[in-house]
C-alpha cells in the first residue's frame, strides 16, 4: 500500500484541470492513473476542430488541446501512470489498480477526484425489433476506428440520435466517402448544437428526420435496412408512417452516461466528481473549469481539512451552455439565413443580399458578421483528418489545414490524404504535407508523436 | 475413413464428441458456423435443472437424473463455471400452486433429492425480493447455472486434445451410404465413416431427412431475453422459475437468474417461428417478459439492462399423443445413423448424459469400444484475473505484463487474456468467438470502449483485418 494524498483516476480533459487545479492549490502530492496509453481521453478521438473556444479563445482540435494540458502536467512536474486500470475504490479511499508493470497495487489516498469520463449508451440494451445483425456500432467506437486505425466499417450509413458525437461522425463518415442516409432524432429538435447542423449536416446535405425513431432494424448477417417511424409529441409511435432505409452500418449515438461504477461504497467524504463522470458536458471547456474547481476543493479539503462549502463534497460545476437550441431554419427568397459556425452560440444570421449592399442581423458579435460575408460568397471550412504514419503501430496522425478551405474541397482532401504516410518525429503543428491539392493549403500535425 | 462423423459442435455435439475420444476411435466433427457454440447453445437460460419437470419414465426424465449425478463431475474436470444456487418454483394463486404440488410429484418419481414445498414466509426469507403475494413454492436444492458457451467450447477442447478433428466452417449437404460406409458431402469435400451422429440442433430434421427413414420436422421457438447489470446481482440469488396452471397453454411460465458472470438473466418469452435464422427481438416478446418479470418481482429495475436478445428452442412437432421427448436412437432402417435431436431444455444439462447414452449406441453398432489408455479428462480453463487473489494475480502479471493491462473495463478483462484465448482450441475468427470466451466486450457498455481493440488485437493474431460489432453476439 503507498500513501498518495490526491490521486484522480482518469487522465481526460476533467483529470488533467483537475491536477492543475490542485497544485495551484498549494497541493504537492498528486498523481494521476489512466486507463489508456496516453494522457487526453476521449479528446484524442475528436480530432475534428471547436475545441477551446472560450478556455483559449482559440480553434482548437482534440488532439490540440489535450496536448496543451499534457504539456501542462510535465511543465508542473505532476506525476501519473498509463495503461493504469483502477478496478475499485472503497469507502476507506482505498485504490486498487493494475499496471503492466507494477502488477495490482493499493494506494490509500485523503482525497480522491473521479475523472473517468462517460461510457456510451447501447441499442443493444433498448426494446427493439432486431434481427440482431453485425454492423451495429456506437458512434465512438466508429470514431476510434475511423480516426486512430483508419478503419471505416462500412458505404452506407443512418446515425440513430442527433448529440454532437452523432453530428461529428455524420461529417467524419461522409467524409470518408460513405453514403450517410439520415439522422434520426425522436425529439422535435435537434439536440446537437446548431454549428454542428450547419457544418456536420448541411455542408453535405445529410437528412436529418426529427419525430422520428428507429422501430425495426433488419438484415440476416449484416446490416441490410433499417426501418423509422414517426412519432407524436408523447414519443409514441404514429401509425402508417413507417419507412425503409438501406444501410450497412448503424451508429448509435444515444446518449452518454457518467462511468463510476469503480466506487463500490458509493461516493463518501473527500471523493470529488468532475468533467463527464460528474454529468455529461457539450463543451470540453467548461470540463476544464469544472475539473479546475474540483482541484481546488479537494486541496482545500486535504490541506485545511475540510471545505467551506460541505454542501459542495462533489463538485458541481455548471455547465455554462451556451447554444440556443433553434430550429433548422432555411430562409426564403429574399432572407438568407446563415448559421454562424465560429462559437457554439451558433447564431442564426439574416441577410439580404441586394446587391447595392448586404445588410445582416441576428448576430451576436462583429465575428458574426464577416463569418456571413463569407459564408455567402464561398463555404469555407477548417479541414480536419487523419494520416497514416510511416511505422509498425498502425495509429494514424490527427491533421488539420493551415487555413480554412473552400468546403467542397473536403471529401477530395480526405482521399487525397490516403495515398500518404507521414514519417516520426512530429511536432504538433509542424507541416506535414504542404500543398497537396494545390490550392495552397498546408496540412499540419495535431499533435506530436515520437518527440 | 473416420469412426465416427458428428454433425454440430454445439453443447451436445461437443459432449458426444469427447465422450467417444475416451476410445479408440477416428472422429470428426463438422459445424457449418465459423465458431462451436453457435446454435441453440449460444442463447439459452443456462440453468442446470434438477428434474423434477420432465414427466416420468421419459428420456428426458432418465438423461436429466443422471446429468445432476455427474454434472459436478463433469465441470471439475473441464473447469467449466457451475454454481448451484437451488431454485423456487413459485405460485401466486391456488391454482398455480396445484401444478407446483405436481411438480412435487413428479421430482420425488423422478427421483430429485432435497425438494421441499415452502410458505409464502419461507419464502420470502430467502427471496426478499419477491412479491409479497407469493402463495408456495417448490424449493429445489439441486438447481444451478452454468456457462452455457463454455459447455460447448471446453467439451470441443477436450475433445480436440483427444484427437477429435472439428472442422468448422463446413456444412453438411448430403449424407449417402453405401453398404456399410457414409458419404457425407460438405462445400470442401466429401468424407467416409462408419457412424453418422445427428447432433445439428435446429437444422436436425435437415439432416435426419438427407438419410433418415423416420420423419420429423423441427418448429423453432423463440425464447426473448434480458441481461441486466451486474450491479443489480445483489437482488437474485436464486433460480426463480414462475409456476403456470398446468394445462394453461395462455400462462407463460418465466425464469428469473443469476448468470455465472454476476448479471442477471430474465425470460424467456415463448412465441412459434418458422425461420431458424430468426434470433430476433421484438417490443412484443419483450415487454411481456417485463411485465411478467415484474410480477414475481417488483423492483427489478429493467433500466440497467444492458443487454436484449433470443434463442431458438428446437421443437420438434410431434403428433397429439406422442411424448414430447429428445429422439435420440438409432434409425431403425439405416444402420449407424444416429439421431440426437429434438433437444431442447433441458438439453444443456443433459448434454453429458445424453453423450454417455450415445456412446452405448455406438457400442451397438461397432461392439465393444476400446478405451483410449492416454485419454486426458482434464481442460483447464484459461486463467482469469479476476478471479484470483492479489498475489497470484501479481505473480502472473510479473510472468506476463499483459495481464495487467486492463482492455475491457467493464469486467476487467486484461490484454493476457484475450490473446490467451486467442491461442486456444476451437480456433476464434471473430469477436464474437472472442467475447463469449473472455467476455470481454460483454459488459455495461457492451463494447463501445474495447471494441476497437479487440479488433486490433485479433486481427494483428490472425493477419487480417478483422471487423464486427455487437451486433450478433446473442450472449
Ligand atoms: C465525439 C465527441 C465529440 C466532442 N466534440 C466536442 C467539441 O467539438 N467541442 C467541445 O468543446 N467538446 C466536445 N466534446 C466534449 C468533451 O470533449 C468531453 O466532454 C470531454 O473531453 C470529457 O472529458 P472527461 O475528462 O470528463 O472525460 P474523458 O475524456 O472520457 O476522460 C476520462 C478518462 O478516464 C479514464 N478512465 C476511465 N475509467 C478509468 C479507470 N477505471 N481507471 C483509470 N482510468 C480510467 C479514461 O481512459 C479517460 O482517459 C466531445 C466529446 C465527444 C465524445
Ligand atoms: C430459449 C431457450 C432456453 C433454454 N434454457 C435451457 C436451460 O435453462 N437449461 C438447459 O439445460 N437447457 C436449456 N435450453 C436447451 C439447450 O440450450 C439446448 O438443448 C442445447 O443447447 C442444445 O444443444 P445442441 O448441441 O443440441 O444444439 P446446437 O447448439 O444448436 O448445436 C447444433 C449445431 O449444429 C450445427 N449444424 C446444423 N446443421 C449443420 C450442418 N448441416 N452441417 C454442419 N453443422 C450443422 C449448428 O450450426 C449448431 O452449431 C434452452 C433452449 C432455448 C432455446
Ligand atoms: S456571431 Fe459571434 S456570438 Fe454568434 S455564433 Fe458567431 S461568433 Fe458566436
Amino acid at each position: 500500500m503507498i500513501n498518495v494524498k490526491l490521486v484522480i483516476i482518469g487522465g481526460g480533459a476533467a483529470g488533467m484541470a483537475a491536477a492543475l487545479g490542485a497544485k495551484k492549490n498549494g497541493m504537492e502530492d498528486i498523481l494521476i492513473l489512466e486507463y489508456r496509453k496516453e494522457l487526453g481521453g476521449v479528446l484524442n478521438q475528436c480530432i475534428h476542430n471547436g475545441f477551446g473556444l472560450h478556455y483559449f479563445n482559440k480553434d482548437m482540435t482534440g488532439p490540440e488541446y489535450s496536448e496543451e494540458f499534457t504539456e501542462k502536467i510535465s511543465e508542473e512536474e505532476i506525476p501519473y501512470y498509463l495503461n493504469c486500470t483502477v478496478l475499485e475504490v472503497n469507502k476507506a479511499k482505498v485504490i486498487t489498480a493494475t499496471t503492466p508493470n507494477k502488477g495490482i497495487f493499493k494506494i490509500r489516498a485523503e482525497a480522491i477526484i473521479i475523472a473517468t469520463g462517460a461510457r456510451e449508451k447501447n441499442l443493444n440494451s433498448l426494446i427493439l425489433e432486431s434481427s440482431r445483425p453485425l454492423g451495429i456500432y456506437s458512434a465512438g467506437a466508429v470514431q476510434e476506428m475511423i480516426n486512430k486505425k483508419g478503419v471505416c466499417p462500412g458505404s452506407k450509413a443512418v446515425i440513430v440520435g442527433s448529440g454532437d458525437i452523432g453530428l461529428i461522425m455524420a461529417r467524419r463518415m461522409a467524409l470518408n466517402g460513405v453514403d450517410v442516409k439520415a439522422v434520426l432524432e425522436i425529439s422535435s429538435k435537434p439536440s446537437g448544437l446548431p454549428r454542428n447542423i450547419q457544418q456536420c449536416l448541411k455542408d453535405f446535405s445529410i437528412p436529418i428526420y426529427t419525430n422520428t425513431t428507429i422501430v425495426k432494424i433488419l438484415g440476416n448477417e449484416s446490416v441490410e435496412k433499417v426501418v423509422v417511424a414517426n412519432v407524436d409529441e408523447n414519443l409514441k409511435l404514429m401509425p402508417n408512417t413507417e419507412r425503409e432505409i438501406d444501410c450497412d452500418i448503424l451508429v448509435s449515438s444515444i446518449g452518454l452516461i457518467p462511468d463510476i461504477d469503480i466506487l463500490v461504497d458509493g461516493i463518501v467524504e473527500g471523493i470529488f466528481l468532475c468533467g463527464n463522470a460528474l454529468k455529461i458536458h457539450g463543451l470540453v471547456d467548461n470540463v476544464t473549469l469544472g475539473g479546475l474547481e474540483a482541484g481546488k476543493l479537494s486541496a482545500q479539503y486535504i490541506i485545511n481539512g475540510n471545505i467551506k462549502n460541505n454542501d459542495s463534497l462533489i463538485c458541481c460545476c455548471k455547465d455554462t451552455e451556451v447554444a440556443e437550441k433553434i430550429d433548422l431554419a432555411e430562409g426564403s427568397k429574399d432572407v438568407t439565413i446563415v448559421t454562424c459556425i465560429l462559437c457554439p452560440k451558433g447564431c442564426l444570421i439574416h441577410g439580404t443580399l441586394d446587391t447595392a449592399k448586404i445588410k445582416a442581423w441576428g448576430n451576436k458579435c462583429n465575428k458574426g458578421y464577416n463569418f456571413f460575408m463569407e459564408e455567402v460568397k464561398e463555404k469555407k471550412r477548417i479541414f480536419t483528418g487523419s494520416v497514416k504514419l510511416n511505422d509498425e503501430t498502425k495509429i494514424m496522425l490527427p491533421v488539420k489545414s493551415d487555413r480554412p478551405i473552400p468546403q467542397s474541397y473536403l471529401i477530395p482532401l480526405t482521399k487525397e490524404l490516403k495515398k500518404y504516410k507521414i514519417n516520426l518525429p512530429i511536432l504538433m503543428g509542424d507541416i506535414v504535407i504542404s500543398n497537396p491539392l494545390g490550392i495552397e493549403v498546408n496540412i499540419k500535425a495535431s499533435r506530436s508523436i515520437g518527440k | 475413413m473416420y469412426d465416427i462423423a458428428i454433425i454440430g459442435a454445439g453443447a451436445v455435439g461437443g459432449f458426444v464428441a469427447r465422450e467417444l475420444s475416451k476410445y479408440n476411435l477416428k472422429i470428426v466433427i463438422f459445424e457449418k458456423e465459423l465458431d462451436v457454440a453457435s446454435g441453440v447453445t449460444k442463447g439459452n437460460t443456462a440453468i442446470v435443472h434438477s428434474g423434477y419437470s420432465p414427466k416420468p419414465g421419459t428420456i428426458k426424465a432418465k438423461l436429466n437424473r443422471k446429468a445432476i449425478e455427474i454434472f459436478p463431475q463433469v465441470c471439475k474436470e473441464l473447469d467449466i463455471s457451475y454454481k448451484k444456487t437451488g431454485s423456487l418454483l413459485i405460485a401466486f394463486n391456488e391454482e398455480s400452486m396445484e401444478a407446483v404440488y405436481k411438480k412435487y410429484k413428479r421430482g420425488i418419481r423422478n427421483g430429485v433429492k432435497s425438494l421441499k414445498i415452502l410458505t409464502k414466509e419461507e419464502i420470502l426469507a430467502i427471496g426478499p425480493n419477491i412479491n409479497q403475494n407469493a402463495y408456495g413454492a417448490l424449493y429445489s436444492q439441486d438447481t444451478g447455472i452454468v456457462n452455457n458457451w463454455d459447455m460447448a467450447i471446453a467439451a470441443c477442447e477436450n475433445a480436440i486434445e483427444n484427437g477429435v478433428i472439428l472442422k468448422t466452417n463446413e456444412e453438411v449437404y448430403k449424407i449417402n451410404k453405401n453398404k456399410d460406409t457414409f458419404y457425407i458431402d460438405t462445400e470442401k469435400g466429401v468424407y467416409q465413416s462408419k457412424v453418422v451422429i445427428n447432433c445439428a440442433g435446429l437444422f436436425s430434421d435437415d439432416i435426419n431427412n438427407m438419410i433418415g427413414i423416420r420423419s420429423f420436422k423441427i418448429v423453432p421457438k423463440k425464447g426473448q431475453y434480458f441481461i441486466l447489470d451486474k450491479n443489480q446481482c445483489s437482488m437474485v440469488n436464486h433460480v426463480i422459475f414462475l409456476a403456470k396452471p398446468e394445462n394453461d397453454k395462455n400462462t407463460k411460465g418465466m425464469i428469473i437468474a443469476p448468470t455465472v458472470n454476476g448479471n442477471i438473466i430474465i425470460g424467456p418469452s415463448s412465441q412459434d417461428v418458422h425461420n431458424k435464422a430468426d434470433i430476433s427481438t421484438t417490443e412484443l416478446g419483450l415487454n411481456k417478459v417485463k411485465s411478467l418479470a415484474k410480477n414475481v418481482m417488483p423492483s427489478l429495475d429493467f433500466s440497467k439492462t444492458i443487454k436484449t436478445f433470443a434463442g431458438l428452442r428446437p421443437k420438434v412437432d410431434f403428433a397429439e399423443d406422442e411424448e414430447n421427448d429428445f429422439i435420440i436412437e438409432e434409425d431403425k432402417h439405416i444402420g449407424g445413423f444416429i439421431n440426437v435431436a429434438g433437444i431442447k431444455s433441458p438439453g444443456l444439462t443433459c448434454a453429458p448424459s445424453i453423450a454417455i447414452m450415445v456412446k452405448d449406441i455406438v457400442e451397438n453398432i461397432l461392439g465393444k469400444l476400446q478405451p483410449k489408455e492416454d485419454f486426458n479428462p482434464y481442460r483447464k480453463k484459461a486463467i482469469r484475473l479476476n478471479e484470483l487473489n492479489e498475489g497470484e494475480r501479481n505473480k502472473k502479471i510479473k510472468e506476463n505484463p499483459l495481464y495487467g493491462k486492463i482492455v475491457c473495463k467493464c469486467e476487467n478483462i486484461s490484454e493476457g487474456e484475450i490473446i490467451d484465448a486467442i491461442r486456444r482450441n476451437p480456433n476464434i475468427t471473430t469477436i464474437k468467438g472472442l467475447k463469449i470466451r473472455t467476455m470481454a466486450g460483454m459488459g455495461r457498455c457492451q463494447g463501445g470502449f474495447c471494441m476497437c481493440s479487440l479488433m486490433e488485437i485479433l486481427s494483428r493474431k490472425s493477419d487480417k483485418q478483422i471487423l464486427s460489432s455487437d451486433g450478433d453476439n446473442n450472449c
